[in-house]
């Protein structure tokens, strides 16, 4: 199958005063479309630096991002941010919510940006908010939903407007145990799409993703298919 | 993303701090309040004063006089000329205008000044006098607000202006026709008057009879003659019958005022006219303008330095905001006009609000200053025009998007990973 993302020899380092701390070394990996794979990295600095330089939110040091073949490295400032806009959903650890609006606008932001029409994007807005089981919560802010209500939002926005691509960085790690494997279980649901994981729990890794790449140092130590 | 959603966004990010956009705005509505109050003042007084010369009398009329010296060369001699340096008109120099093409007619001006008594009123009042010749009898009928046109040329009758009524004589103008006025000689003693220069009012001229050369009472132009000869005794002043301080002729045309004048010239007189006149009060009050609005504008350009503090602030506070947008994909333009319009939006409150105070407040004067100064009901002295309030909103905007326009960028330009990680 044709792969969707692929990086080579992908690079990253963080320059902080004398030091060269490097997050990535040499990476290269593929991944093939409605694949599911968790990236497990002990908790450091650049944890989540390999999601980001996939989500084209950074660019690399040097080597190359492909994605569907095209080199996002060519891609213009706007034309990340379309990549982001079209083919990508993020999920954060701190689920990044703006805190002013309420969670419905919150999931319909992706297509504001967009420039879809007010009754649409209002209408898939809803049905995701829905889906995730927070249909009586649309009118509320951020901080009057629970850590697990606001991760909830956050997937729903990450999916409006169905991404290829969906990250996912440490999605439960500000959770609780229960509370993360609700989340968990939703995220099992989104099968069909391309979704990486990246969290530094094992258990988590095993009994969602078909594949665990794991990092040590910047580099590619394991990757193992089931 | 849609001008639209950019524009709603930016309102609502505004409503969401309403003291901080409050106080922000306040600095806008003082400029534009100021800037508004007093460019009105300006424009006002420019209006009063237009309307004296913009009317058809005005434009179609042209007054001519000749100066000593070089003749023909001084375009216009204006106001502030002494008399000694004029030469005065004789008859031949009024018939040689006569031929000349697009002049209508001529007749001579009386420059006169006389002290006036109407019947039943008490007190003298020093009023202008002139004459109207046979051929123009017929312009002034359409301008009788009351009364009728003499009958007989012969006969001692006179038109009095509307204004001299009501401003001198708080007089309504059907009940001055019929009276008597007693006009006496500027430098003489009141009682010298004889029957002679007993005439009587038989209409009264609404101000559109008049050009902006002044309101006269007149009477027919050989009566006025007559009148000149035998009261203004000035020693500086023709008074006898052929010789004239000035002449008024009447255009064919008004469009060909500059041509006919341009003759005028090259026969050695100089002209005034209403739009050269017209042309340099423009400018003078141009410059007026300017000035106030310069003055005015630096309360607004004070709120510039408020309204980029504001915003810089704003996109400190927001850098995750902007970061999580552009995550999701906002391009870096989305995110700089979003600020651009936030910035925008507070000048054109500030706009709104400093125009309708400064109109309020221009308002407020003018109803203090017509008891104070006496003003008749339709002078005003603050003017709002349409390019004024449309000028002064649009201008802060202007202002307000320069001093978002460094904030802006710098959100635009901020990275989506640093931003995000901003916690």
């Amino acid at each position: 199958m044709a792969e969707l993302v692929r990086t080579d020899r992908l690079t990253r380092r963080y320059v902080m005063g004398e030091t060269v701390l490097s997050a990535l070394d040499g990476v290269t990996l593929s991944f093939e479309p409605g694949e599911v794979a968790a990236i497990i990295k002990r908790s450091g600095s650049g944890k989540s630096t390999l999601l980001q330089l996939l989500g084209g939110l950074d660019r690399p040091t040097s080597g190359e991002i492909f994605v569907r073949g095209k080199r996002l490295a060519e891609s213009s400032e706007d034309e990340l941010a379309l990549y982001r806009r079209q083919d990508v959903g993020f999920i954060f650890q701190f689920f990044n919510l703006v805190p002013t609006l309420t969670a419905l606008q919150n999931v319909e932001l992706p297509l504001v940006l967009a420039g879809v029409a007010k009754p649409e994007r209002r209408r898939r807005s809803a049905e995701l908010l829905e889906r995730v089981g927070l249909g009586g919560r649309r009118e509320h802010r951020p901080n009057q939903l629970s850590g697990g209500e606001q991760q909830r939002v956050a997937i729903a926005r990450a999916l409006i407007h169905d991404p290829p691509l969906l990250l996912a960085d440490e999605p439960t790690g500000n959770l609780d145990s229960k509370t993360a494997s609700e989340i968990l279980e939703l995220l099992k649901t989104l099968a069909g799409r391309t979704i990486l994981v990246v969290t530094h729990d094992r258990v988590l890794a095993d009994s969602f993703a078909q594949r665990t790449v794991e990092l040590r140092d910047g580099k590619v130590v394991t990757d193992d298919r089931r | 993303m849609t001008a639209v959603d950019t524009v709603g966004m930016a309102w609502a990010n505004l409503a969401r701090r309403k003291g901080r956009t409050a106080l922000t705005a306040a600095g806008v509505v003082i400029g534009v309040g100021a800037l508004v109050l007093m460019v009105s003042l300006g424009l006002g007084l420019q209006r009063q004063v237009v309307k004296l010369f913009d009317t058809d009398e005005s434009l179609r009329t042209l007054t001519v006089h000749r100066v000593k010296g070089d003749p023909g060369k001084k375009k216009s001699a204006g106001f502030g000329l002494g008399m000694d340096q004029m030469i005065p008109l004789s008859d031949k120099d009024l018939e040689e205008i006569r031929k000349l093409p697009g002049v209508a007619s001529a007749w001579p001006q009386l420059d006169m000044f006389l002290r006036v008594v109407l019947e039943g009123s008490t007190g003298t009042v020093v009023h202008p006098v002139d004459g109207i010749p046979p051929e123009e009898e017929g312009r002034y009928t359409k301008h009788l607000l009351a009364g009728t046109m003499w009958r007989s040329r012969d006969e001692p009758s006179c038109l009095v202006p509307r204004h001299f009524l009501e401003s001198r004589l708080n007089l309504k103008p059907q009940d001055a026709v019929g009276k008597k006025i007693t006009f006496s000689g500027f430098l003489q003693e009141e009682g010298d008057a004889s029957e002679k220069d007993v005439f009587t009012v038989v209409g009264v001229l609404g101000d559109e009879a008049f050009s902006f050369l002044g309101r006269p009472i007149y009477v027919p132009l050989e009566a006025g003659l007559s009148l000149r000869e035998r009261k203004a005794s000035h020693p500086m002043l023709p008074s006898k019958k052929g010789s004239y301080l000035s002449a008024q002729l009447r255009l064919t045309d008004p469009r060909q005022a500059e041509q006919v004048a341009g003759r005028l010239r090259n026969m050695g007189f100089n002209t005034l006219s209403a739009v050269e006149l017209l042309k340099q009060i423009n400018i003078i009050f141009l410059v007026l303008e300017g000035f106030m609005a310069c003055i005015g504008a630096i309360g607004l350009v004070v709120s510039l330095f408020g309204i980029a503090n504001t915003m810089a602030m704003a996109v400190l506070e927001r850098t995750r905001e902007i970061g999580i947008m552009k995550a999701l994909g906002a391009r870096n333009g989305d995110i700089g006009r979003l600020f651009l319009a936030e910035a925008g939006a507070i000048g054109a409150l500030g706009g709104l609000l400093g125009l309708a105070g400064g109109t309020l407040i221009g308002k407020g004067l003018n109803l203090v200053a017509h008891p104070l100064f006496d003003l008749p009901a339709d002078v005003s002295l603050f003017h709002v025009s349409f390019w004024l309030a449309a000028g002064s909103v649009l201008f802060s905007v202007l202002i307000s998007i320069v001093a978002g326009w460094l904030p802006a960028r710098r959100a635009a330009r901020m990275e989506p990973v640093a931003a995000v990680r901003y916690e």
